[in-house]
C-alpha cells in the first residue's frame, strides 16, 4: 500500500470526463466500478480515488492523497502548501463577480460597504474585497449560488463562469473577473520528495499529452 | 511572545483568544519558544552550558476540519543549548535518528538544508525584500515551478527565473553534493562556504553514526527563528513530516542578555504512532495477540526489552513467573486469539523473534 500512488480525480461532471480521457491518452487506464470511490488502474503502483473536486486539494495538502487533478480555483481556495505540477489547459473558466442585470452596481466602483456576497469560494472572495478596500459579508454556499440574488439573500455573487449561460438565464451580469482557472495536476510537496520517480513518470506522461 | 519568530505560516494557524484586558492570548503552536523562555532565567552564563533539555507536550495549530489530523498534537522534543555547529547538529540528529529507530520506525529519510545558502543566493541576485524572500521560501519548498515564475515576474525579476529553477533542483545525497560544489554555475564562493558545512555534516553523520541523510537546498520554510541548518524527517510514502528541527542561534537573546548557540528537534507523536501502526499492519504476518510467559526470573530484564519491542507491532500480554503454567494452559494455550511463548532461557528470545519475523 505504502509504495502506491493515491491519485484523486473529480467524481462528476465535465472535469471528470476530461480528466479520465486525458489520463487514458497519457497511458493510465482507470478501472472504474459503479458506486466505488476507489479504482485500480493498469499500473500496479497507481490507484485512483473519486472525490469532490473541491476536496481534492485538502486531501493532497494533508497527505491523505499523494496527488490529484482539480481546478486552480480550488487549489487557491483550499490548498495552500501544495504544488501545482502542470497546467492541464482544460476545464477553463473565469471566477467572476456577478450582480443582477437590474442592479445599480454597474462596476466595482459602485459597490457599497457591507455588501452581502454569496460564494463557494469564501477565502478568495474575502481576499478580493480586502484588496478593493470594501467591507463585505461573505456568505459561504454549496451550489445554486446564482439564485441567491433573486431570493434577496445576497447582493452579489462570486462564481465560476465558463459559457455564461447560467448567468444569463438567472438574469445576472459579470462586473469583474477575479481570476482565470484551468485544471491542474497537483502533488503533496513531501510525497514529491519521497516518491519522486513515480511522480515524475506521471508528470512526464501527462506533459506529453498536453503539449 | 509565542509568535516570536515562528513565521507567517504558523501565525496564521494560531488559536487566539482575548483576555479581559484586551490582550491577545494564544495556545502554543510549538514548544521551543516556551522551553527557551523557561530555561533562560536559570542560566547565569557560559558555565551553565551546554544544557540538554527534553520535553513531551501538547501543542495546537489550526487545521481545516474534515481531515484526519488533530488540531491538538503531542510532541516529544529535545533542545541542545551552548554547542555550536556542526558538533551540535551531529549530536542532535543522531539522537533523533536513534529515537525513531528505537521505536521501530522504518523507511524514514532525514533531509537537511541550510537557510544561509538561500539568503546568500537571494542577496547575490539582489533580492533583499523580506516579504519577497518569504514567498520565495514557500514556493521553493513546494518546488512549484509555475508559482516560482509567476512570483518572480510579479516583482520584476523575470531574468532570475532560471537561476532559481536551478537552485530548486539542488538536492540529493552526499556524493551529489560534491558535484554541486564543483560544478553548479549558480554556486558562488559565499554560498560554497555554507555548502561545505552541509557537506561536512552529511559526511560526519555517515562516518560517525552510519546515518545516510540527504540534502535539499529548498528545505527552508517553517519556523522563522532558524539561523542555520534545518532538517525534516519523512517516511517513504507519507505526505507529512514526522519530525523537524534546526539551529536557532539568535532566539535565546529574546529571553536573556546573551546569545546562546542552540539546536533542537520535535517529533510529532501522533504522526509517528499512525505510521508505526500502518507499518506494523503491513509487515505483521500474524495479527494474533502474543502471550509471553516468563519462566525464569533472571530473564526479567530481557523479557521486558522483548515485550517493549513486540508491543510496537503486536498486542502483547506479559505474564510474570508467578502465573502458573496451568492457568496459562487454561486461559491462553490453544485458543484461536493467542500465541503463547515461554521464556526459559536466552535462546527463547531469539527463537520468538525469528518465529515472528
Amino acid at each position: 500500500m505504502i509504495e502506491k500512488i493515491l491519485f484523486g480525480i473529480p467524481s462528476k461532471g465535465r472535469l471528470k470526463e476530461d480528466t479520465i480521457k486525458m489520463l487514458r491518452d497519457a497511458g493510465f487506464e482507470i478501472k472504474e466500478q459503479k458506486r466505488k470511490y476507489l479504482a485500480e488502474s493498469n499500473s500496479s503502483w497507481l490507484k485512483f480515488i473519486f472525490l469532490r473536486a473541491a476536496d481534492i486539494p485538502v486531501f493532497v495538502k494533508y497527505g491523505a492523497l499523494d496527488m490529484g487533478i482539480t481546478g486552480h480555483d480550488f487549489v487557491v481556495e483550499r490548498g495552500n502548501d501544495i504544488t501545482e505540477l502542470l497546467d492541464l489547459k482544460y476545464g477553463r473558466a473565469d471566477l467572476c463577480l456577478g450582480v443582477s442585470e437590474t442592479s445599480n452596481y454597474k462596476s466595482i466602483e459602485d459597490l457599497p460597504n457591507n455588501i452581502r456576497v454569496g460564494t463557494e469560494f469564501p477565502r478568495i472572495t474575502t481576499s478580493y474585497f480586502d484588496t478593493l478596500g470594501i467591507n463585505a459579508e461573505v456568505i459561504e454556499l454549496r451550489g445554486s449560488v446564482e439564485i441567491t440574488i433573486a431570493l434577496k439573500l445576497t447582493d452579489a455573487i462570486v462564481d465560476l463562469v465558463s459559457t455564461g449561460k447560467t448567468f444569463r438565464e438567472n438574469g445576472l451580469v459579470v462586473i469583474d473577473k477575479i481570476m482565470e482557472t484551468t485544471a491542474r495536476l497537483i502533488v503533496n510537496p513531501i510525497t514529491f520528495r519521497t516518491k519522486e520517480p513515480f511522480i515524475e513518470k506521471i508528470r512526464e506522461n501527462i506533459a506529453e499529452v498536453i503539449k | 511572545m509565542v509568535s516570536l519568530g515562528v513565521g507567517r505560516r504558523v501565525i496564521n494557524s494560531l488559536f487566539k483568544f482575548q483576555d479581559q484586558d484586551g490582550r491577545i492570548l494564544v495556545l502554543r503552536p510549538e514548544m521551543t519558544i516556551s522551553t527557551c523562555r523557561a530555561i533562560a532565567p536559570t542560566l547565569k552564563g557560559n558555565k551553565d552550558l551546554p544544557k540538554r533539555i527534553f520535553y513531551i507536550a501538547n501543542a495546537f495549530r489550526y487545521i481545516s476540519s474534515g481531515v484526519y489530523q488533530d488540531r491538538e498534537f503531542w510532541q516529544v522534543g529535545a533542545e541542545l543549548l551552548g554547542v555550536p555547529a556542526i558538533q551540535g547538529e551531529l549530536e542532535v540528529i543522531s539522537v533523533l535518528h536513534d529515537m525513531l529507530t528505537s521505536v521501530g520506525l522504518k523507511n524514514f529519510q532525514i533531509w537537511i538544508g541550510h537557510i544561509e545558502i538561500f539568503k546568500t543566493f537571494c542577496k547575490e541576485l539582489d533580492i533583499t525584500d523580506p516579504q519577497i524572500m518569504d514567498q520565495l521560501k514557500e514556493v521553493l519548498w513546494r518546488r512549484d515551478e509555475n508559482a516560482l515564475s509567476l512570483l518572480l515576474r510579479k516583482y520584476g525579476y523575470s531574468d532570475r527565473i532560471d537561476d532559481f529553477r536551478d537552485f530548486m533542483k539542488l538536492r540529493g545525497n552526499t556524493e551529489k553534493l560534491v558535484d554541486v560544489l564543483k560544478q553548479s554555475r549558480i554556486v558562488s564562493d559565499n554560498m560554497r562556504k555554507y555548502i561545505k558545512l552541509l557537506f561536512n555534516l552529511l559526511k560526519g553523520l555517515k562516518e560517525n553514526y552510519s546515518i545516510n541523510a540527504n540534502y535539499d537546498l529548498s528545505l527552508i520554510r517553517d519556523l522563522e527563528y532558524y539561523t542555520g541548518f534545518i532538517f525534516e524527517v519523512y517516511v517513504r510514502g507519507l505526505g507529512y513530516f514526522i519530525a523537524s528541527g534546526g539551529r536557532y542561534d539568535n532566539l535565546m537573546r529574546a529571553f536573556c542578555d546573551f546569545d546562546i548557540p542552540a539546536i533542537g528537534f520535535a517529533i510529532n507523536i501522533d504522526h509517528c504512532e499512525n505510521i508505526l501502526r500502518s507499518q506494523a499492519q503491513i509487515t505483521a504476518k500474524n495479527p494474533k495477540k502474543i502471550v509471553v510467559h516468563l519462566r525464569e526470573k533472571n530473564l526479567l530484564p530481557d523479557a521486558k526489552k522483548l515485550v517493549n519491542k513486540l508491543r510496537i507491532k503486536y498486542q502483547v500480554i506479559f505474564l510474570p513467573r508467578d502465573v502458573s503454567k496451568n492457568d496459562v494452559d487454561t486461559y491462553y494455550r490453544g485458543k484461536e486469539d493467542f500465541v503463547v511463548y515461554e521464556l526459559k532461557n536466552k535462546g527463547d528470545i531469539s527463537r520468538i523473534m525469528e518465529d515472528l519475523s
